[in-house]
């Protein structure tokens, strides 16, 4: 047990290509589908939040239940759609990263829906007649607000960003796990340890890991620096 | 509708099955402070957030003077989480529709005038209740509204800013209309041009003596 736990640790240490390889993979995935899902998230949890329509509750519901949308069940449909005979098939996307970048993106998009419409429902509460008295159109309304609850929208999206990183069922259907292609930490972890490569698993796991601190830890440096720029802090 | 500036016709309110307003019938002269007092829970902030727009009556109807510039002061500050010339600023963009460019000089100008310089780049939530009311009612005149809603803007500031914002929305009402909400009827009457008294769900004319 103590040998795989240092083999691990050695992996990470001297840098080995293939762990390199895997995490540069890992992070090109997973942060392509946070900036989308941020750049389809925020519009429509703020037009949920601010605009009165009809069917608005349901919406709402709707992106609270896809919240614990099942990757797997994710995975089967996406790859019935992109496979060679589906109907999306001619764009060739079953076994790319950009195939698990649309599969993380569908996971993570309801999350950081419905985490920021709670947040921006708070602060549209506060300032809803100031935007009255203003003649705040929505566009003004939503860029004022996002900017007000831009720390409650780091942790969301930190939320998402970890949703992101640490999927394995979707990914692994409709990226196949293939090597120098579609291999990424987790469902590096998953091969590895099916093999009975302890060291690498852990090395891999280890790697996800630290990397989720680093970014937390980061972010938080950076909201506290500001915070007490602004003297909130 | 030439000297009015807003027009109220037989306007009812009811919120949650009980009634607030009945029949309200007021016309307001463009200039001029009107002061309406009432005890608490009487229904004065619905009456002013329906002048203001902010809601819609049940029955009657509410006309409005072509050319309106209307600003609210509201009874606790609501500013952003910025400095206070960026509160400003904001206001000023998105109300009046300028650019940071062409808003920066105005803000500076009106901040000079009320002496706040020293204050335009602290944070709002840094300043005390008392400055932070004197920022929001300084950002309901930067747009230079000509009709000004008032919801009891002193009843957190203390005498000397009571004063003070009393004196400036008195001064404003040479060229504007300011409407003032207070419980204070007293007071009101010192002030004002007209008085009304909001009771039982209707407002009622008062002799100034």
């Amino acid at each position: 047990m103590d040998n795989i736990f240092y083999d691990s640790l050695d992996l990470l240490f001297t840098l080995d290509s293939y762990l390199l390889e895997i995490i540069g993979l890992s992070l090109y995935v997973s942060f392509s589908a946070l900036i989308i899902s941020i750049t389809i998230s925020l519009p429509i949890a703020s037009l949920l939040s601010i605009k009165k329509f009809v069917g608005k509750d349901f919406i709402t519901i709707v992106f609270n239940s896809l919240m614990s949308l099942p990757p797997v069940a994710v995975g089967v449909i996406l790859y019935i759609l992109i496979s060679y005979n589906g109907p999306f098939g001619n764009l060739e996307l079953l076994y790319t990263p950009a195939a698990m970048i649309i599969a993380q993106t569908i996971l993570v998009v309801p999350i950081i829906v419905s985490l920021s419409k709670d947040s921006i429902d708070n602060c549209l509460n506060y300032y809803q007649d100031y935007f009255l008295s203003i003649n705040a159109n929505f566009i003004s309304i939503m860029k004022t607000i996002l900017w007000e609850v831009r720390y409650k929208l780091l942790t969301n999206i930190l939320a998402g960003l970890g949703r992101a990183l640490s999927e394995v069922g979707a990914i692994i259907i409709v990226g196949g796990n293939i090597d120098h292609l579609t291999r990424v930490m987790t469902t590096s972890i998953v091969l590895e340890t099916s093999r009975g490569n302890l060291a690498k698993a852990l090395g891999l796991g280890i790697s996800l890991i630290l990397i989720a601190l680093i970014i937390n830890i980061a972010l938080s440096l950076i909201k506290n620096k500001e915070l007490e720029r602004n003297g909130e802090y | 509708m030439e000297n009015i500036s807003l027009n109220f016709k037989k306007v009812s309110f009811a919120y949650k099955k009980r009634q607030i307003l009945r029949d309200i019938d007021i016309k307001l002269s463009k200039t001029g402070m009107c002061v309406i007092y009432g005890d608490n829970g009487a229904g004065k902030t619905t009456l002013l957030r329906l002048m203001a727009g902010f809601l819609q009556p049940e029955n009657g109807y509410i006309t409005y003077c072509k050319n309106l510039r209307p600003s609210f002061i509201f009874q606790k500050p609501v500013l952003l989480r910025r400095s206070i010339e960026d509160n400003l600023l904001h206001a000023l963009m998105v109300n009046n529709n300028m650019s940071r460019f062409s808003a920066l000089p105005k803000v500076k100008n009106i901040l000079s005038k009320y002496d706040l310089t020293d204050l335009s780049k602290e944070y709002a939530f840094n300043l005390s209740g008392g400055q932070q009311q004197m920022i929001s009612i300084v950002r309901a005149l930067i747009i230079e509204p000509n009709i000004i809603f008032c919801d009891e803007p002193t009843s957190n500031l203390d005498t000397k800013n009571k004063i003070l914002v009393e004196d400036l929305l008195k001064e404003k009402s040479y060229l504007s209309k300011i409407v003032l909400i207070t419980q204070n009827g007293n007071q009101s009457k010192k002030m004002a041009d007209e008085v009304y008294e909001l009771e039982n769900c209707k407002l009622n004319k008062v002799a100034k003596i």
